[in-house]
């Protein structure tokens, strides 16, 4: 309770500090020395001052200063054009009172990283769940180039905060911060930077356990449902589960901040709602992108990887994760301009943090070298299921993204299940055939009229494209009352 | 009909080319963009029309050449490389022409030949992936890399003065190394990085070519009588002597590199013994028409694959013997080097994804012999003798002074006694230099047989983890093997 009080005066301190009675032109965190600004466009500076204040900006760029003035409220804006100098760059700030100079600030690629744990996790891995390859990644990890910023797990808020309450400021990537920033953000970030060659700024605002309805606004949240929120609701040990507490706390004082793209990896918290799913993430991102106002930046998002969960062949009346992989699969239809990592063949059985980071970022990144930087020979997309044709006994599965074919790193496909009309699934042989389709078959199912694979909480995922992509789990049916059985064929 | 078109239209080209053509011509090996191997001596050549004058002037030496064509058109002259990293420019004058070459770097040229697993693409065949290679590609810029490729478009009967088909001299990037071969791609940008001087990668090749089709009609005539008059060679090139290096050989020679790579000899494998004496011979032919002396050449021996299954015996259908010959060629090619693949092989396909690991493997060699890295370990252990012990043979092994290792167990060892019969074998390294090989079976061994079927994975490393090629300490052609399929 103490506590509470005391972060509560704490929180309203700040408030008065920063807007209505101050003299000194203040700028919200995000904005400061060592920043990464988006290169090549016009971007967005803003802060607060007194009502009425002039203030100039002076760049290390621009020829011309800027000149603004402060808002009856004390808020003010401007535009300023980038370039894609890759020198470091200074802003002067100067208003009758105020003499700010922000320093070592780059042009480059700018990302906003979000989510729920298997984003926020760290280099350093969680208690007893490692991220492999960091401790060399992290040794090598020095960059001027890249710089991080990390929002700060603090608390939630009723209303939609102006600026962070906590977080790391920019600065430069180093073995010192990186282990404790983002791991799928870093190894993001760090390629993304060696292969454009151009300066690269990550933000990471991020919460383990969050549900996607904490990230979203009141305003659209309430169109979906009532939203009525308490103090209680958004401290610390339950902000995460709250609709709108994180976006009020850890978005919104972020915007207008020009951003190339946002990466998000959630879902894990919305399992056991898919179709409810389908409808707030893509609500989300029109509601991100429209408070933004830069046009449909990119979001590259993960699907969740397999979990043991509550066990598999979960009973008829609960929902295994399979679904919510197949609603994340959906939303790529319902976003525009989004991406989707598949990381069937990278889930760990024990726990929910998969410990291969690095594959994750890989596969967001192949999304955003093929589809927001044009590298068009380096592919994102693994097969994903088209078409099935009965014949013999057996279904013959054809992919989209297979032109190249496809492929497993073992002789047999697992994780396959074939149902006749009598919609009871049965383990199935799966063979590649002719490197192009799949052919499934069990003597259990004599008329088989649907194929699922990788239809459970946990399994490892065994079809590729030849790209070494995976492909998702998929259902060729849209049955709400099957049954699985692990009977065997021969 | 078709044949009688092309012939018209090569000749057409090459009356346009050499003839009548008064402007200067290069070969398409010689091109902006290209890196001409540094410190050394290198060959500009072209045509021109007849006794044409040129006037040749470089970025890096003051004062320009003159040649003048012969009267055949045909002009050649010898330039000196440095070992400036800076881009430099090579104009090239006549009444009628004035070309400029730009963007030229002074490196090390590596020319990389053979069939399928040569030129397997970063992005692979059908259903068949280059491990590795999305990461590859995705960082593949570099304008320090030079990559030119020899298209895969037809032979020749005769030898032409110029490919028909290529892509030029181009930076590596992601746009083009996705096609180019990941073998090459993987050798040229770790020697580039390396090294840190630029690299040039020629790569041609032909998919399911045999090494007849690489040997000049002069060479292949010492072995058997080369007659294509009749012959439709727009049907499978690549099993037709002399066609592809008529192609896709002669037309690169004298444009200086430093040495070569070689993958190829799943084409040849049902003749080992005649390989044993085409490819040294192939390996000779180009150096004599080179010109540059014994260049190194490094080849892969090829990797395991089922092919038409295991148990076969003998030399046609086993294609351990293969293998043995294209390690047996080491000796029998002056400055050559090989990577065994014994151990990344793959059952169900003939193009192992493992391309990375060929790649290096071939480096190491490069390093070593070419570039003078002492420290940096090539070779193999190869089985050198062996002696009884304990009822069954100790083997020891050449190139494992620093032990020998395996990740698991020992697999894949055949013993036999004096009456030539194979049984499988239990087999141990010993004192971590030796490896002790057993059967109940075969109370009184005398030879031994390691990998020797179509199908295995090695399991025989030494310490650098270069894995032992399969090899037979017999030399008999007539052993059997025994019923027995387990070891007792």
């Amino acid at each position: 309770m103490i506590k509470i009080v005391k972060s509560i005066l704490l929180g309203s301190f700040c408030l008065l500090c920063l807007q209505p009675a101050i003299a000194k032109v203040k700028l919200p965190a995000i904005v400061s020395s060592n920043m990464v600004l988006q290169r090549n466009t016009t971007i967005k500076l803003w802060g607060w001052a007194d009502a009425n204040e002039k203030i100039t900006i002076k760049t290390s760029w621009l020829k011309t200063a800027i000149n603004v003035q402060a808002d009856a409220e004390g808020n003010w804006i401007v535009d300023v054009k980038t370039t894609d100098s890759k020198q470091q760059q200074t802003i002067a700030i100067n208003s009758k009172d105020s003499d700010i100079k922000l320093e070592n600030i780059l042009f480059g690629e700018v990302w906003l990283c979000s989510g729920q744990s298997n984003m926020e996790m760290p280099m350093k891995g969680f208690f007893g769940q490692p991220t492999f390859g960091s401790a060399e990644a992290i040794v090598k990890s020095y960059n001027p180039n890249l710089r991080l910023f990390n929002v700060t797990k603090f608390k939630g808020s009723k209303t939609p905060l102006k600026d962070l309450e906590k977080y790391s400021p920019w600065q430069q990537a180093s073995p010192e911060n990186v282990e404790n920033f983002s791991a799928v953000a870093y190894f993001f970030g760090s390629q993304l930077q060696e292969i454009l060659d151009v300066p690269v700024g990550i933000i990471n605002t991020s919460w383990g356990g969050s549900s996607v309805q904490a990230w979203i606004s009141n305003e659209v949240m309430t169109s979906f449902e009532t939203v009525t929120i308490t103090e209680e609701q958004v401290q610390k040990n339950k902000a995460n589960s709250t609709p709108t507490a994180l976006f009020n706390s850890m978005i919104n004082p972020l915007i207008p901040y020009t951003i190339k793209g946002v990466l998000w990896y959630q879902g894990e918290s919305n399992r056991g709602k898919p179709e409810q799913y389908k409808k707030l993430f893509p609500a989300m991102v029109a509601d991100w992108r429209k408070r933004w106002n830069i046009g449909d930046f990119p979001i590259y998002y993960t699907q969740i990887a397999p979990h043991k969960y509550d066990g598999n062949k979960i009973p008829a009346g609960k929902i295994s994760s399979a679904f919510i992989r197949e609603a994340q699969l959906e939303c790529l239809k319902l976003i525009p301009n989004s991406g989707i990592a598949i990381t069937l063949d990278l889930g760990s059985k024990e726990s929910i943090h998969p410990p291969r980071k690095k594959e994750v970022a890989d596969r967001l990144l192949y999304n955003a070298l093929n589809k927001t930087y044009n590298f068009k020979t380096v592919d994102y997309l693994g097969p994903m299921y088209d078409a099935m044709e009965v014949k013999n006994a057996s279904v013959t599965l054809k992919f989209k993204n297979a032109e190249n074919g496809i492929f497993s790193y073992d002789e047999e496909l697992l994780g396959f299940e074939i149902a006749g009309e009598d919609k009871v699934f049965y383990p199935a042989k799966a063979t590649i055939e002719a490197r192009k389709t799949v052919l499934v078959k069990s003597d259990k199912v004599p008329n088989p009229v649907a194929v699922r694979y990788g239809w459970d909480n946990w399994m490892v995922g065994s079809l590729f494209g030849t790209n070494l992509l995976p492909a998702s789990s998929f259902r060729t049916d849209n049955w709400n009352d099957a049954m699985s059985t692990t009977v065997e064929g021969n | 009909m078709k044949n009688i078109t092309s012939k018209v239209l090569t000749t057409l080209i090459l009356l346009l080319l050499q003839v009548t053509n008064a402007q200067v011509k290069l070969p398409a090996i010689v091109s902006s963009n290209m890196v001409l191997q540094r410190n050394t001596t290198v060959k500009i050549w072209g045509w021109a029309a007849a006794n044409e004058q040129i006037t040749i002037k470089t970025s890096w030496s003051k004062s320009p050449m003159m040649v003048e064509a012969t009267t055949e058109g045909n002009w050649m002259v010898d330039v000196k490389t440095t070992n400036s990293k800076e881009p430099q420019t090579i104009t090239i004058k006549s009444k009628t022409s004035d070309i400029v070459l730009e963007n030229v770097l002074f490196g090390e040229v590596w020319l990389c030949s053979g069939q399928s697993n040569m030129e397997m693409s970063l992005q692979g065949y059908v259903g068949q992936p280059a491990y590795g290679s999305s990461d590859a590609i995705a960082k593949s810029n570099n304008p320090n890399l030079r990559l030119f490729n020899v298209t895969k478009y037809s032979g020749s009967k005769t030898p032409l003065k110029d490919v028909e088909k290529y892509t030029a001299w181009q930076k590596a990037s992601p746009d083009n190394v996705s096609d180019f071969s990941a073998v090459a791609y993987f050798y040229g940008s770790q020697l580039q990085k390396i090294l840190d001087v630029p690299v040039g990668i020629i790569h041609s090749s032909w998919s399911g070519s045999c090494v007849e089709a690489w040997i000049s009609t002069e060479v292949m005539s010492t072995f058997q009588k080369v007659d294509l008059k009749d012959v439709d060679i727009s049907i499978k090139p690549k099993e037709i002597p002399t066609v592809l290096y008529n192609s896709m050989i002669n037309p690169l020679i004298p444009y200086t590199i430093k040495g070569m790579l070689w993958y190829q000899g799943e084409s040849n494998k049902g003749e080992p013994e005649k390989y044993k004496k085409l490819f040294p011979a192939m390996v000779q032919d180009w150096r004599n028409r080179w010109g540059i002396g014994n260049f190194p050449i490094y080849y892969t021996q090829i990797a395991p694959y089922s092919y038409e299954g295991n148990g076969f015996i003998s030399a046609d259908k086993n294609s351990a013997f293969i293998r043995e010959a294209q390690y047996q060629c080491l000796e029998l090619i002056p400055n050559s080097g090989i990577a065994i693949t014994l151990d990344i092989g793959t059952k169900n396909f003939i193009h192992p994804p493992k391309k990375k690991e060929v790649a290096d493997r071939l480096l190491y060699n490069v390093l070593n012999q070419t570039y003078g890295y002492k420290t940096v370990d090539y070779a193999s252990p190869i089985f050198n003798s062996l002696e009884l012990k304990d009822g069954g043979l100790n083997l020891k092994f050449k190139n494992a002074s620093n032990g020998l290792y395996a990740y698991e167990p020992l697999q894949n060892f055949e013993i036999a006694g004096s009456d030539k019969v194979f049984y499988p074998a239990n087999a141990e390294i010993l004192d971590r230099k030796t490896v002790l090989v057993t059967s109940d079976k075969v109370p009184n061994p005398v030879a031994v047989r390691y990998g020797w079927d179509n199908w295995v994975v090695g399991t025989l490393y030494n310490t650098n983890l270069l894995p032992a090629p399969s090899f037979r300490t017999d030399n008999w052609n007539d052993a059997t093997k025994s019923t027995t399929n387990k070891t007792p």
